[in-house]
């Protein structure tokens, strides 16, 4: 296991290129999805990743949980928590995945397994992890009915697994999160409930990276004091919330004249 | 002569009399989360679903497409039956409807193929704003957003009368969405009835002419 103790609260990827390959028609093909992709996402804050869809990003919330896809292969330097890892060491992040880190998957309803109930999963974390709270208590956090704790993934709707999915990576208050765009699923008020829930996490000190294509509501609510926007596997610009469009990037401007 | 045209193409819309559910109601374990609701998709336009976070709009979708036990009367231009290829459905988790094991070009032209049509995955694939170098790729390798537009792909190559879309947009960054939106409005007026689901309520205005609001186990307006 290749972590050492560095003194870095939040998160830092340092210098990350990931390239992931497949066999095609025999031959070992490798795509480069990021390069050389530097973020810090502070402690006591919210960081925005934003980009076109397809950049990369969901790929940068991997290498932060340790969940690349199969086939990927990664290099560079992350630290999470005072920690210095090797992104491919999958032991490494295995001993922090969920204690540490709690990962909200894109794919919310994908995420539960389909054969238990919502509140057997949820359980089950606190029982492995730990928690201050209860599965109810954690329902309350999220706004998802309690009802929901008795049904199996299928029987919710999407925003319910989504919200579940939220439960389920802050049962330990983890000190960093990495949610991948949580709020797709949800109506707009709640949307706004989620991204205030991030906002009190980070204000109780997690460093929170949101990564999202709802900037209207993310903005409206104003957590998010950091963001960073994505092109082709490089992120481009990372700055304060305020300054973002202040930016000298050709790419970021044209990008926030396009999604504004 | 264009006159002519597009007057042939409202009269054969007028012909059409859409999707019609009476009295639906869908029940899943133990629990009503449709209950005796009444609904029209007319052909050529944009029906909007709107309504909070599990109110059951998903549920409605897939009782519209025969994916889900109902109650009630559902016709489909006055059939019992939809004919095949005639219903298309975008799901909200384009994962949950992708063969892990396909490439995007065989996903994209699967309908086709079962049809018996030829279809063009590259033109497909570059009308929905997808990089047709993409295609040889399987789903595990692309962005759910990505994955998304194959999946609208799929559907243009099925060419349903009605499209059924579950959060069309909810993976996209705007500027992917508007282009998402724009390609469903060309199919609109060709006549496809669209029915659009979307937490997006500043697209569902825009768009829809008719809209159906969700609430708890009842429709609400």
């Amino acid at each position: 296991m290749t972590t050492e103790q560095t003194d870095g609260a939040g998160a830092a990827v340092r210098s990350l290129t990931v390239d992931i390959y497949s066999r095609r028609r025999g031959h070992r093909v490798g795509v480069r999805v990021l390069d050389a992709v530097t973020l810090t996402v502070a402690p006591c804050a919210v960081t925005a990743l934003i980009g076109e869809s397809g950049c990369g990003k969901s790929m940068v919330a991997g290498a932060l949980s340790g969940l690349l896809p199969p086939g990927a292969r990664a290099d560079g330097r992350i630290g999470i928590d005072g920690r210095d890892l090797d992104a491919g060491d999958q032991q490494a992040w295995r001993d922090l995945r969920g204690s540490v880190v709690g990962s909200v998957p894109q794919s919310a309803a994908t995420s539960f397994t389909p054969v238990r109930t919502i509140g057997d999963q949820l359980d089950e974390v606190i029982g492995v992890l730990g928690s201050a709270y209860t599965a109810r208590e954690l329902c309350d956090r999220v706004r998802l009915p309690v009802d929901a704790l008795g049904k199996y993934p299928h029987e919710i709707s999407g925003g319910m697994a989504q919200r579940a999915a939220v439960a389920a990576a802050i049962v330990s208050d983890p000190a960093v999160i990495v949610a991948d765009e949580p709020t797709s699923a949800l109506d707009p008020e709640l949307a706004e409930g989620i991204w205030r829930l991030f906002g009190e996490l980070a204000a109780a000190g997690a460093a929170v990276l949101v990564i999202t294509h709802d900037m209207e509501s993310l903005l409206r609510c104003g957590v998010a004091s950091s963001m960073a926007v994505m092109c082709s596997g490089i992120i481009v610009e990372q700055r304060a919330t305020a300054d973002i469009e202040r930016t000298d990037d050709p790419y970021v401007r044209s990008f926030f004249a396009a999604v504004s | 002569m264009t006159t002519t045209t597009t007057t042939a193409a409202t009269d054969r819309l007028a012909l059409r009399d859409g999707i019609r559910a009476v009295g639906v109601g869908v029940r899943l374990g133990g629990r009503t989360i449709i209950d005796d609701l009444d609904l029209h998709i007319p052909a050529g336009q944009f029906t909007g679903i709107t309504g909070e976070s599990g109110t059951g709009k998903t549920t409605l979708l897939r009782a519209l497409a025969g994916l889900v036990a109902h109650s009630g009367r559902i016709t489909y231009d006055g059939s019992s039956t939809a004919r095949t290829g005639a219903l298309a459905m975008l799901a909200q988790h384009p994962r949950q409807v992708c063969n892990p094991r396909w490439t995007l070009r065989t996903i994209i032209t699967e309908p086709a193929a079962i049809a018996g049509r030829d279809s063009d995955a590259v033109a497909l694939a570059e009308r929905v704003g997808l990089i047709p170098d993409l295609l040889d790729r399987q789903p595990g390798q692309v962005s759910d957003g990505q994955l998304q537009r194959a999946c609208l792909g799929r559907a243009l190559a099925q060419q349903p009368d009605y499209l059924l879309c579950d959060e069309p947009t909810a993976m996209l960054d705007p500027v992917a969405a508007r282009g998402v939106v724009a390609i469903l409005a060309e199919l609109a007026a060709d006549g496809v009835g669209i029915v659009l689901v979307s937490h997006n309520l500043g697209l569902v205005r825009a768009r829809c002419a008719h809209t159906l609001t969700l609430g708890r186990t009842r429709r609400i307006g």
